[in-house]
C-alpha cells in the first residue's frame, strides 16, 4: 500500500478523497493555490504545500509544479480527483515516467475516450447503440447532406467539445447552414481542434450513466445507473440512483453495454459511461465516456454501500481483491439523490455570485443525510473562480 | 460549487421528502445561492414523476421571492426595531432605524409584526427591482418615489406587482432619512439577536453594509390583505429645519461639572448640525462650555473628561468642547460628561436632522417622558392621534438619590440617564479597583435576581449603568431595590472574582497610528500638542525622559479589563494593576474621525483597544490583534468577545509585518494566545498597594507635576481654548469662475482631490472625495471637460450646493 498520496485538486473532492486517505492509514498530501490557503481541504490534509499564487493554469493544471513538488516529497502516488488534471494523458504520462503512481486510467484509455470520434468508433466496434450520425465533417455541403439522410432535428457537434460549448440543436437546413461556422469557430477557440460532426438530436431525452469500475485487465463490474438529467445549461442540478421510471430491462441492458465497452479496452480504475436514453421508446444511444470519478459518485457509494475513493487507491497499489469478490458483494439498497448548491443567482440567468458568506448553515450529517462542503464557512469570501468551474 | 448535498432513503419517496427538508434547512446567505431553485424543481410534477429531461429546465420559470437593488443609494441599510438588544456591556449598540417613528408606521401600515425588518435611506435612494408581487410602504421624509415610473405617495399601502421597479430619489425638503417597509418583512438570519446593519461592526442586514448594486433582498410570500389602514397626520413625524429636542437633565450637570450659567445657555442656544454627523452621533456647533472645572483629574486634562461610564443611547455628550447627541450606531462606553438626554418618544428626531438644521433643548419631567413614550407606543398600535404635551421644567439636579458612606460603605450616587436608564455611581471620582469592584458585584447581584424590565448592566470604570423599561418596572421600585442591594452587599467581607493572565502581541508605534494621526491633523485639527507624535506627548505630558521609558513601562504592565466596548465590539477598557505603570494623558479634542481597528492607546489614566475603526480620542501607542471575531467560534473565541471583566493584559512586542500576519491569522484560530486562568482578590490587591506605597507616591507625584507643566504651556499658548472652526456659510470668492461648476451634492469636508487644474477629465470620473456623515463620498464631472480651477482644497469644508471645481 501507498504511504503518500497526493490529491492534485482543491474544494470538496479533495476532502472527500482525503477522507478515504486517512482511513487507509495513507498520509494525505494537499496542495493549494495561495488564495484557497484557508481552504478545509488545506486544513484537513495530513501535509498541504502552496503552488504559489496564481490562476489555476499557474496553481492547481502547473504541472512542473507538482511533479517538482511530488519528487521532493516522497508521494508514491498522485489522486487527481475531477476537473483540473484528471483526463490529461499527458499528466499521467509524466507521473508514470517518475514512477508515481497515477490513480486513473490509463493515458491510451483517455486519448480514446477523449476525442468523441474515436470514442464513437470504438463503440461501434463494440455494438454499442449509436445515435445516427456521422463522422468528422470536412464541408457545410457535406453537413447538409448527412442531416438530411438522419432526419432533422439533429445536433452539430465538436469532437473536443463538453460543459455545452460547442453544441448546436438545429431544426432544418436553414439553422444548420447558420450553427456550421459558429460551432466550428467555439471549437477552434475553447478546444483548439475545429473538428465536428452531426448527431440525430432527440427531443425528449433523458441522462442515463453507468458507473463502472475495470481491474485494467479486462474485467470490469457495473454499480447501477445514475439519472441525471435535471440540468440547465448542460451543468447536472440533480443526480439520482437509481433511476426511477425505467424497466428492468432497459436498466439491465444500460449496464451490459457499458460493461461490454470498458472491458474491450481493458479499462482501469473508476468511470462512467453516458447514455441518451429516449424518453418515448426507452432506446438508450451512447454519449460518452468518462475516465474519471466524477462528482455524482457519491450517490453510487450510498446505494451500494461502497468507498469508491478506496477502490480506486486500492487497485492502483496492487492491493483490491479480484473485481469477482467484490462483484458478489454488491447489492443495490435504497436510493440516494444528490443536489449541487453553487453560488449562482437563477433569477440572473444564473450569472455567479460572490461575496462575503455571513451566515452558513448545513443540516446535520445524519445516517440518512450529508452535507459535503467545499469549505464554505461563515465570513469566508466565496471566490467566484469557484462556480462552477469544473465540467460535470 | 458550494456544498452537494447527498440523502439515502429506503425509497425514491422518501429521499425527496429528505432532500427537500435538507435543504430548507440549509442557509447560506451573502451571496445567492440556487437552492431554492433546486427545492422549486423537486417539486415540479415531471422530477416527481420521473420523467425529466435534458432540456425541461430551459424552459422553466423560476420567480424568487426577492428583491434586486439596481442602485445602492448613498447609504441604503437593512434594519429592524428596536434593534439589537443586550449587548450593551460589550460595545455592541442597538442600531435599528434611526427614525424607529417612521419605520414603525411602515410595519403597522402593512400589518407587519413590529419586528419585521425593512430598509432605511439616506439622501438619496436606491433603486429596487421586485421579482416577485408584494406590498411595501414608504415613511420618513419624503423622497421622490416611482414604481415603473408612477409617482408614489408616503405613508399607504402600494401593491408591487412581479418585475416592477421602485425608484427613490433624493430627500426633497425637511429630514434626511426615508424608509421602506416591505410585507412580511425583509428576511435575513438575524446577528446577535437583530437582523439591523451595524455597518461599523461590519454585521446584521445584508452583508453587514449598505447596499449595493447587485445585492439581493429576500422576502416572503405574505397573503393579500383587504383591511386598509391610514396614519393619522399627527401620528406621522413632523419634519421641519428647527427642532425641539427633549430632554432629561443629566447624568452630569451642574454645578459638579457645568456651571450655571452653561446650563443656562445650553437650553437657550439655538445648535446647528454639523455635516459631520452620522448614525454613530449627531454632532453640534455652539457655544463653548465655561465649565466647572479647570480639568478631569485623573480621567484626562480637559474639563469633560470624567472616568468612563456607560452611555445612554440619545444623551449629549460633549467630546471636548463639542456636544454630540448620540445615535443607535454610537458607542457604550466613553469618559466625556453628558448634560442632558434626549427622551425616548423623541428619539426618532434624531434620524431626520440633516446637516445646518438647528435644535433646542427643552428639558421635560421623568413623568412627562415616561407618559409619552407609552402613548407613542399606543398610537402606533392604534394609529391614533397623540394627545399628550409635555411641559419645560425648570432644572434642578440629574441626581434621583443618594446612600452616604454609613450607609453603603462609600457614598452611591443615582442619576438619570434619560428616561431609560439609570447611572449608579460609587464614590469620589478617582481611579480605585476598589468602586470597580462594587460595581461588579451590584451587576452580579442584579443578574441573579433576573427582574423584570431590566434590559442591559453595563459596568463603567466606578459605576453601573442599567438600562431599564419603566413601564415593566418603575423607577422608583427599581430605586429602591438598588438600595437595598447596596446594604446587602455591604455584608461581604474580601471579594474575589474569576480572572485570567490574557498575553497579546502589540505592534509599538504602529504604521495605522501614523496614518490615523494624517488624518487628524489634515481634516481636524492641525496643531494639536499630541501631534504629530502621540508618544512624545505622552512621554512630556507623564515626565518621562525618553520615549524608550515609555515603551518599557508600557510592556512592564499587567492591564486589569474593567469596561468592555470602549470603543466598541469587546474593546477594553483597562487600568494597570501596579499604579507605577499608570500613563496619564489627556485625550484628542476635539475627536478623531478616524482610528484604526485595535489600535491601543492611553486616555485619561486608561489603556483601550479600540474595537474597531471609528472615532477616537486616546492617544495611541500601537496597535494589537482581534479584539472581536464576527463569525467564527476558535479557541480563544468561544463568544464573539475575546476578553472578560477583569481579565489582566500582558502585551509582547512584535513587528508592523508580524502584527499583519497575526492578525490574519488570529480570527481563522491560526495564532494561539496564552491565557493563565486566576483569581483577582481585592484583599491581596490592598496589601501589593501597602507595600509600595512610598514608591507609588513618588511615581504619581512626578507624575502629576509633568501633567501640570503641560497645562500650564498650553494656557501660555492659548492651545487651551481651541476652537472648532465652523465656516459653513463661509463663501469663497473663486466661485465666481465661469464655467460649468462640479457641485458637491452634501455638505462635508474634501478628503482627496483626483485632479489639478488643467487636468481633462471625463464625464462620471471621479474628480474629488468627500468625507461626509462618516461617509466617503465620491464627486463626479458632470460633464467632459478641462478643470479651470480648483476652488476647494484638501482639508476644507464644503456645503451641499458649493462648487468644488470648474469645467471649461
Amino acid at each position: 500500500m501507498f504511504n503518500k498520496v497526493l490529491i492534485a485538486n482543491r474544494g470538496a473532492i479533495a476532502t472527500r478523497i482525503t477522507r478515504t486517505l486517512q482511513k487507509l492509514g495513507i498520509t494525505a498530501v494537499a496542495v493549494y493555490a495561495e488564495a484557497d490557503r484557508d481552504s478545509l481541504h488545506v486544513m484537513q490534509a495530513d501535509e498541504a504545500h502552496s503552488l504559489g499564487e496564481g490562476s489555476a493554469q499557474d496553481t492547481y493544471l502547473n504541472q512542473d509544479a507538482l511533479f517538482s513538488l511530488m519528487e521532493a516529497r516522497g508521494i508514491d502516488a498522485v489522486h487527481p480527483g475531477y476537473g483540473f488534471l484528471s483526463e490529461n494523458p499527458d499528466f499521467v504520462k509524466g507521473c508514470e515516467a517518475r514512477g508515481i503512481a497515477f490513480i486513473g486510467p490509463t493515458p491510451e484509455q483517455m486519448n480514446t475516450f477523449g476525442l468523441k470520434h474515436t470514442a464513437r468508433a470504438l463503440a461501434e466496434k463494440t455494438g454499442v447503440p449509436l445515435l445516427p450520425g456521422t463522422d468528422l465533417l470536412d464541408d457545410k455541403s457535406a453537413a447538409l447532406k448527412a442531416a438530411e439522410k438522419i432526419g432533422y432535428p439533429v445536433m452539430l457537434k465538436s469532437t473536443a467539445g463538453g460543459g455545452g460549448i460547442g453544441m448546436q440543436i438545429c431544426d432544418d437546413a436553414d439553422s444548420l447552414d447558420k450553427a456550421w461556422d459558429t460551432v466550428r469557430r467555439l471549437s477552434a477557440n475553447n478546444f483548439s481542434n475545429d473538428g465536428v460532426f452531426i448527431e440525430k438530436y432527440i427531443a425528449r431525452a433523458r441522462h442515463i450513466e453507468v458507473q463502472v469500475f475495470g481491474d485494467g485487465k479486462g474485467k470490469a463490474v457495473t454499480l447501477g445507473e445514475r439519472d441525471c438529467s435535471a440540468q440547465r445549461r448542460h451543468q447536472k442540478v440533480l443526480e439520482e440512483t437509481p433511476a426511477p421510471n425505467l424497466p428492468d430491462a432497459v436498466r439491465a441492458a444500460l449496464q451490459d453495454t457499458a460493461r461490454a465497452l470498458m472491458e474491450a479496452v481493458q479499462y482501469r480504475n473508476a468511470g462512467t459511461v453516458e447514455f441518451i436514453l429516449d424518453q418515448d421508446t426507452n432506446a438508450f444511444y451512447f454519449l460518452e465516456v468518462n475516465t474519471r470519478l466524477q462528482v455524482e459518485h457519491g450517490v453510487t457509494e450510498q446505494v451500494y454501500g461502497v468507498d469508491l475513493v478506496e477502490w480506486m487507491v486500492r487497485l492502483a497499489a496492487g492491493d483490491l481483491p479480484s473485481l469477482e469478490t467484490l462483484a458478489r458483494n454488491l447489492t443495490p439498497c435504497g436510493h440516494a439523490i444528490q443536489a449541487r448548491l453553487y453560488a449562482e443567482d437563477p433569477n440572473k440567468d444564473f450569472q455567479p455570485s460572490a461575496g462575503l458568506l455571513t451566515s452558513v448553515h448545513f443540516p446535520g450529517t445524519t445516517a440518512r443525510c450529508c452535507a459535503s462542503t467545499t469549505g464554505s464557512k461563515r465570513g469566508s469570501p466565496s471566490l467566484p473562480c469557484l462556480t462552477p468551474c469544473w465540467p460535470r | 460549487m458550494l456544498a452537494k448535498v447527498i440523502v439515502h432513503e429506503a425509497s425514491r419517496e422518501a429521499a425527496l421528502a429528505t432532500l427537500d427538508t435538507a435543504l430548507a434547512n440549509t442557509g447560506i446567505e451573502g451571496i445567492e445561492t440556487n437552492r431554492e431553485y433546486v427545492r422549486t424543481i423537486l417539486q415540479e410534477p415531471v422530477f416527481a414523476q420521473g420523467q425529466m429531461t435534458t432540456r425541461y429546465l430551459n424552459g422553466f420559470t423560476y420567480q424568487p421571492f426577492t428583491i434586486d437593488v439596481l442602485a445602492g443609494g448613498t447609504m441604503t441599510t437593512v434594519q429592524d426595531y428596536p434593534g439589537r438588544s443586550g449587548y450593551w456591556p460589550v460595545g455592541v449598540p442597538p442600531s435599528g432605524p434611526f427614525d424607529n417613528l417612521s419605520f414603525r408606521l411602515g410595519n403597522r401600515l402593512l400589518g407587519n409584526d413590529d419586528s419585521a425588518a425593512g430598509l432605511e435611506f439616506t439622501l438619496n435612494g436606491p433603486t429596487l427591482k421586485f421579482n416577485q408581487a408584494t406590498r411595501i410602504a414608504l415613511t420618513g421624509a419624503h423622497m421622490q418615489a416611482t414604481l415603473d415610473g408612477q409617482a408614489l405617495d408616503s405613508y399607504q399601502p402600494i401593491a408591487v406587482q412581479p418585475g416592477q421597479t421602485l425608484k427613490l430619489g433624493k430627500v426633497s425638503g425637511h429630514g434626511a432619512r426615508a424608509y421602506l417597509a416591505v410585507a412580511g418583512g425583509i428576511q435575513c438570519t438575524p446577528y446577535l439577536g437583530s437582523r439591523s446593519t451595524f455597518t461599523l461592526g461590519q454585521f446584521g442586514g445584508h452583508g453587514g453594509r449598505a447596499l449595493r448594486t447587485g445585492d439581493v433582498l429576500h422576502f416572503v410570500e405574505t397573503a393579500e390583505t383587504s383591511a386598509t389602514v391610514t396614519v393619522p397626520d399627527t401620528l406621522k413625524p413632523a419634519l421641519g429645519s428647527t427642532w425641539t429636542l427633549r430632554v432629561i437633565y443629566g447624568p452630569h450637570g451642574a454645578p459638579d461639572f457645568f456651571t450655571d450659567d452653561d446650563m443656562a445657555m445650553f437650553f437657550s442656544t439655538d445648535w446647528q448640525v454639523h455635516y459631520n454627523s452620522s448614525r454613530t452621533g449627531i454632532r453640534l456647533v455652539g457655544p463653548r462650555p465655561s465649565w466647572a472645572r479647570s480639568d478631569g483629574g485623573e480621567a484626562g486634562m480637559h474639563p469633560s473628561n470624567i472616568h468612563d461610564n456607560a452611555y445612554a443611547v440619545g444623551t449629549v455628550d460633549f467630546t471636548g468642547d463639542m456636544p454630540v447627541i448620540l445615535g443607535p450606531d454610537g458607542p457604550s462606553l466613553g469618559g466625556f460628561v453628558c448634560p442632558a438626554t434626549v427622551i425616548l418618544a423623541d428619539r426618532w428626531k434624531l434620524g431626520q436632522l440633516k446637516a445646518g438644521d438647528t435644535l433646542r433643548f427643552e428639558p421635560v419631567s421623568l413623568d412627562d417622558a415616561d407618559a409619552l413614550a407609552a402613548e407613542q407606543d399606543a398610537c402606533i398600535t392604534a394609529l391614533s392621534s397623540p394627545k399628550k404635551t409635555a411641559n419645560a421644567v425648570a432644572i434642578t439636579t440629574p441626581i434621583l438619590n443618594t446612600l452616604d458612606k454609613s450607609e453603603a460603605g462609600v457614598e452611591v450616587v443615582y442619576r438619570a440617564a434619560g428616561d431609560r436608564y439609570l447611572l449608579v455611581e460609587y464614590g469620589p471620582l478617582v481611579l480605585d479597583l476598589r468602586l470597580r469592584f462594587r460595581a461588579h458585584a451590584l451587576m452580579l447581584w442584579l443578574e441573579e435576581q433576573q427582574l423584570d424590565g431590566v434590559i442591559e448592566l453595563t459596568p463603567g470604570i466606578r459605576s453601573l449603568q442599567i438600562h431599564f423599561d419603566p413601564q415593566v418596572l418603575t423607577r422608583q421600585t427599581l430605586l429602591d431595590i438598588l438600595a437595598s442591594a447596596e446594604r446587602e452587599l455591604q455584608k461581604q467581607e474580601d471579594l474575589e472574582v474569576p480572572s485570567r493572565i490574557v498575553h497579546i502581541p502589540l505592534s509599538w508605534d504602529d504604521e495605522a497610528c501614523h496614518q490615523a494621526i494624517e488624518k487628524y491633523m489634515q481634516s481636524v485639527r492641525k496643531d494639536a500638542p499630541w501631534c504629530p507624535s502621540n508618544l512624545e506627548f505622552i512621554r512630556r505630558i507623564n515626565g518621562l525622559d525618553s520615549i524608550d521609558a515609555v515603551k518599557h513601562i508600557l510592556f512592564s504592565g499587567r492591564y486589569v479589563v474593567m469596561g468592555l466596548g470602549d470603543v466598541y465590539l469587546g474593546a477594553p477598557v483597562a487600568t494597570p494593576y501596579d499604579p507605577r505603570h499608570r500613563l496619564v494623558t489627556t485625550k484628542y479634542n476635539p475627536a478623531r474621525t478616524w482610528t484604526a481597528e485595535n489600535s491601543v492607546g492611553i486616555g485619561g489614566a486608561y489603556l483601550c483597544v479600540y474595537g474597531m475603526e471609528g472615532p477616537g480620542g486616546y492617544q495611541f501607542v500601537g496597535r494589537t490583534l482581534q479584539m472581536w471575531n464576527r463569525y467564527r467560534q476558535t479557541g480563544a473565541f468561544d463568544k464573539p468577545w475575546l476578553l472578560r471583566f477583569f481579565d489582566q493584559i500582558c502585551f509582547y512586542e512584535v513587528s508592523h509585518e508580524e502584527l499583519q500576519q497575526i492578525r490574519r491569522d488570529f480570527l481563522k484560530g491560526q495564532y494561539p494566545i496564552t491565557v493563565e486562568e486566576t483569581t483577582f482578590s481585592l484583599n491581596e490587591y490592598q496589601q501589593f498597594l501597602d507595600e509600595n506605597q512610598q514608591d507609588i507616591t513618588r511615581f504619581t507625584e512626578a507624575r502629576n507635576q509633568a501633567f501640570h507643566e503641560e497645562l500650564q504651556r498650553w494656557v501660555e499658548s492659548g492651545q487651551i481654548n481651541f476652537q472648532s472652526q465652523q465656516d459653513l456659510n463661509e463663501e469663497n470668492g473663486a466661485d465666481e469662475v465661469d464655467g460649468t461648476p462640479v457641485e458637491s451634492p452634501v455638505a462635508g469636508n474634501i478628503w482627496k482631490l483626483k485632479v489639478a487644474e488643467g487636468d481633462t477629465v471625463q464625464e462620471g470620473d471621479v474628480v474629488a472625495v468627500l468625507e461626509s456623515m462618516k461617509m466617503e463620498i465620491e464627486i463626479t464631472a458632470p460633464e467632459t471637460g478641462k478643470v479651470l480651477a480648483i476652488t476647494r482644497q484638501e482639508g476644507q469644508q464644503v456645503n451641499a450646493g458649493q462648487a468644488v471645481m470648474v469645467l471649461d
